[in-house]
């Protein structure tokens, strides 16, 4: 093997730098809600360090964002699955709930009304969640949800309506 | 809380920003990445004095200045020359793509030769009888119809239960209903209602006193406030098929169509193997428009979509004839509108 001696530029901020940045806060609205804000930091720079590397094959045959997305799901639904396999479990999803709470106190949102949003899609089954996240939360159309979660477009419908009539009634509840 | 209120709750959740530090870990790695790239550099490999290659940045030689800051370059070793792999590290990956791709062709050709020609009759496992044996009695349907006790319940069949609180007989008020899913994934929706008793052959009771459902073989037992009911389940083949509509309006109205769902519906007569394409059980219609329905079963649930123009709409599907692989019938609108007819309900995928 030869080397050669290169002089390039100190990439601090280059192209693919960039787009992550621009596009990392719904890409951790998604991730958040998916793992938790315990784990969402950690999760997001797995998803990127995937990307960075899988970025040289990236085609341009779908969009950057509906590529990234996919990646980070796919990166949330690996660490979910890797959590399940975990005995703590249930502790694991009661911290979660304490993270949301301490999380919306800390950035001043409104704790009481998001907390209550955050519980209840918390609650919902992962397809519905993932549904209603990236087309209620994110603002992906239902054609791009189909393509980030690679389903018929009629099932991310179908997701997302059971998942707000999910919501709707478990915000009910919360009401009464 | 509506859907504007729910819209409005779940776009305003805050997400909190990303951790100290949490960008450098990606950006280290972009580095990486791209100092292992020669070429997208732009720069050409130049020979040195010492017999190791440098880089030419932008035409100029080697150890030549130019209007760049030191601190804004850094200096890496980059392979420019590899010795050639083995032909199985060169071609494996090609290989084993053109060998699962054959496994897949294999795979689609034997499904294709499989697939049954009967069907299964709900709640009888096992049990193959030709399409044009089924639902010889059960038209026209219509709403009257819709709703009633038609779960058929094998003896050897523990089905699953889920309730569902909605409009099933599009008078306006919620109704308490159950979609019970056999083993086979067989499908019935039993109601009880307490605005028309014509509805519900079970019970003249509000939804919102019914306190839990549960199916036994044969069975099926509803737990109020006050009281334990139980019900014989009727059996019957192939029965309704249309309960309820509700509207899932678009986020912002931006999408100008709109989906009606169907909250639970009669046995079909069908099993997901027979209409399973792509892993979605799926039966499709028209209406007048030429807009596609579709039916998902995924999940063992039959969904109607409908979309159409945008709309906000409760009503009811009225199924005039239905045989195994067709229906034809109307929606109305609870409002009394007539938002569109279906025409045609084909039933079974791409697939079937």
């Amino acid at each position: 093997m030869r080397y050669g001696v290169a002089m390039v530029p100190r990439p601090d901020r280059s192209p693919l730098g960039e787009l992550l940045r621009e596009h990392d806060p719904m890409m951790r609205a998604l991730a958040y809600r998916l793992v938790g804000p315990g784990n969402v930091d950690d999760v997001l720079q797995d998803a990127y360090l995937r990307a960075v590397r899988s970025y040289a094959t990236f085609r341009g045959d779908s969009a950057f964002r509906t590529w990234l997305y996919r990646i980070v799901h796919n990166t949330c639904v690996d660490r979910i699955r890797h959590d399940q396999r975990q005995p703590s479990i249930a502790m694991a999803e009661e911290q979660t709930i304490n993270d949301f709470t301490a999380d919306h106190h800390r950035f001043g949102s409104d704790p009481a009304s998001d907390l209550e949003v955050e519980q209840a899609l918390s609650e919902l089954g992962e397809d519905q969640r993932v549904a209603v996240i990236l087309v209620g939360v994110v603002g992906l159309s239902y054609d791009e949800a189909a393509e980030v979660l690679d389903v018929p477009r009629g099932t991310v419908a179908t997701r997302v309506h059971r998942g707000r009539t999910e919501l709707k009634r478990a915000l009910r509840a919360e009401v009464a | 809380m509506n859907n504007e209120e729910l819209d409005a709750a779940l776009r305003s959740l805050s997400t909190p920003p990303p951790r100290l530090g949490f960008w450098n870990v990606v950006d280290d790695a972009i580095a990486e990445s791209e100092l292992g790239d020669p070429i997208a550099s732009g720069d050409d490999v130049v020979e040195g004095d010492d017999g190791v290659e440098g880089v030419e940045e932008d035409g100029a030689a080697e150890n030549e200045t130019d209007d760049q800051s030191p601190d804004d370059n850094v200096v890496v070793l980059l392979p420019t020359e590899t010795e050639r792999p083995p032909w199985h590290q060169r071609f494996g990956s090609q290989l084993t793509a053109v060998a699962a791709s054959l496994v897949i062709l294999i795979g689609f050709l034997w499904l294709l030769n499989t697939r049954p020609d009967t069907i299964d009759v709900a709640g009888q496992p096992g049990s193959a009888v030709d399409p044009e044996d089924l639902n010889p009695d059960l038209q026209p349907l219509d709403i009257e119809t819709v709703g009633r006790s038609v779960v058929e319940i094998h003896p050897d069949v523990t089905p699953s239960v889920e309730p569902v609180f909605a409009d099933i007989n599009g008078d306006g008020a919620d109704d308490a209903a159950m979609v019970v899913t056999g083993a086979d994934a067989s499908l019935a929706v039993v109601t009880v209602d307490g605005e028309s008793g014509d509805v519900s052959p079970l019970a003249s009771l509000p939804g919102d006193e019914l306190g839990t459902f549960a199916v036994r073989p044969g069975r099926i037992i509803v737990t109020t406030t006050d009281a334990e009911m139980e019900f014989a389940v009727e059996l019957v083949p192939v029965a309704d098929v249309v309960t309820n509509l509700t509207v899932d309006r678009r986020r912002d109205n931006q999408i100008s169509d709109w989906n009606i769902q169907i909250a639970g519906a009669g046995n079909l007569g069908l099993t997901p193997e027979v209409c399973e394409f792509a892993g979605e059980v799926m039966f499709e219609a028209r209406t007048a428009a030429g807009t596609l329905v579709s039916i998902d079963g995924n999940s063992g649930q039959p969904y109607l979509l409908v979309d159409g123009p945008e709309g906000s709409f409760e009503g009811a599907i009225t199924i005039e004839t239905l045989d195994p692989f067709k229906a034809v019938g109307s929606f109305t609108a609870a409002d009394d509108s007539v938002v569109g007819a279906v025409t045609q309900i084909t039933i079974g995928g791409p697939g079937c």
